[in-house]
């Protein structure tokens, strides 16, 4: 019995995986990371087919995870080129700028509530002490100057 | 109602608050209540699985899971791309470690090489390429997180149903029946209710020396090149084909790539970034 509970266990993982990619997938609007959401929805797919193939104990289950590897290899090929070529033409990875490949006659979408973007704080630079003016002295340095 | 009924309905309800609020962009306090709930949520998902073990029984599997899902939620949810670059790296290392752990030695490295070593490297490289800052307005607000989170939760309910009645094992369906004669009655004939044979269901387990021998790599190697010949054949031709339609796609150093010509004589338009419901630019204006 403790075939099912394998079983049972890498299926639940691979569901988890599954919907979590899934809620990045309809949630994100980086195009970069709505490809990443996909990815992990193949890796969930890739663990249930690990735990089939551990309960029956064949090779076919991790024969098609080794193709799936391969199709993913090749849709980050060309996926990404197709993203590096809609990042040229609007100078963003924002979906929401391609709306217009909708369905005809939509309502365009709008944020209900946007959020306020936090403010970055100011970088702290490294100050120089002004040339000519000898620097305070501390306990430290008189203490060590001999050892340097 | 069935006390497993209210716990599915508080499941889904605790599940998509979590989501939403892990999701919304605000104060970092409530979204981390928002990452414990949903993690409490999936956990409580992974709990009723019927034939799950006590957890003293697989620690090196629960804590696996525990790191893959917590990586997956992290990558799924923080607004600076590149932190969710790293996580689903984490996230990569964790369902390798799982197939190693199933039995999968050479999927495992495969898929450390391929995903971590390969395509995570070049996403974010892609990342760099494309979004120098590395922070942006799209990254905060995001589309509609409810639905979204909903959707996702009922389907992963509906899934974790799937396991639960329709792959139960053979004690599983025993207390099963059990469960249906004590509430029917004593009295009913209980050759009703005596459900079949798991043999009917689904093949017993064999017992050979298939993925766990010991020469697991040359089994695997067996099998790729001796029955699956042809896929790999295909395979091949495939990834040759993405690398030359990857370097088409991207070659194009001037200008966008040129469809085909409209009946009316003009190229579709380039987009306008006024068209935009928000960009940007209109929100700093």
């Amino acid at each position: 019995m403790n075939d099912y509970a394998f079983l049972h266990q890498y299926l639940a993982v691979g569901a988890v995986l599954f919907s979590i990619g899934l809620v990045g997938f309809f949630t994100r609007r980086n195009m970069i990371l709505m490809f990443l959401c996909t990815e992990m929805m193949l890796q969930g797919v890739s663990l249930s087919l690990v735990g089939w193939s551990r309960f029956y104990d064949d090779f076919g289950g991790q024969m098609l995870v080794i193709f799936i590897l391969v199709v993913a290899a090749c849709e980050a090929a060309i996926g990404l080129a197709l993203i590096v070529v809609l990042y040229r033409q609007t100078g963003s990875l924002d979906i929401a700028l391609w709306q217009r490949l909708r369905e005809a006659n939509q309502p365009p979408w709008q944020e209900d509530r946007p959020a306020p973007i936090p403010e970055e704080p100011a970088p702290v630079w490294p100050r120089l002490a002004p040339a000519g003016v000898r620097p305070a002295e501390t306990d430290e340095t008189t203490e060590f100057r001999d050892m340097v | 109602m069935h006390p497993q009924q209210v716990i599915f309905l508080t499941t889904i309800i605790l599940g998509t608050t979590g989501l939403v609020l892990l999701l919304r962009p605000g104060w970092g306090g409530l979204r981390l209540l928002g990452a414990a709930l949903s993690a409490i949520a999936f956990g409580a998902v992974l709990a009723q699985a019927p034939m799950i073990r006590p957890i003293q029984e697989g620690v090196v599997f629960y804590l696996l899971a525990a790191l893959t899902v917590g990586a997956a939620l992290a990558a799924v949810s923080l607004v600076h791309p590149l932190y969710c670059a790293v996580c689903f790296g984490l996230t990569l290392v964790g369902v390798s470690a799982l197939m190693a752990y199933g039995g999968a030695q050479f999927l495992a490295a495969g898929t450390l090489i391929v995903y971590v070593g390969a395509i995570l490297v070049v996403l974010l490289f892609v990342l760099m390429l494309a979004h120098p800052r590395g922070r942006a307005t799209y990254d905060w607000n995001r589309w509609e997180v409810f639905v979204s989170a909903g959707t996702a939760v009922v389907f992963l309910a509906m899934l974790s149903l799937l396991i639960t009645r329709s792959l139960a094992g053979p004690e599983q369906l025993a207390a099963q029946a059990e469960d249906q004669r004590q509430q029917t009655g004593a009295d009913q004939p209980a050759t009703a209710t005596v459900p079949p044979p798991p043999e009917e269901n689904f093949l017993p387990p064999k017992a050979g020396q298939g993925v766990l021998a010991s020469e697991h790599v040359a089994r695997i190697g067996q099998h790729l090149f001796g029955g699956h010949w042809l896929a790999v054949q295909a395979a091949g031709v495939l990834l040759l084909a993405a690398l030359v339609g990857a370097a088409v796609i991207i070659g194009r150093l001037h200008g966008p790539l040129e469809g085909p010509q409209q009946p009316g004589g003009h190229s579709p338009a380039p987009i306008a970034a006024g068209q935009a419901p928000r960009t940007e630019s209109q929100r700093n204006s």
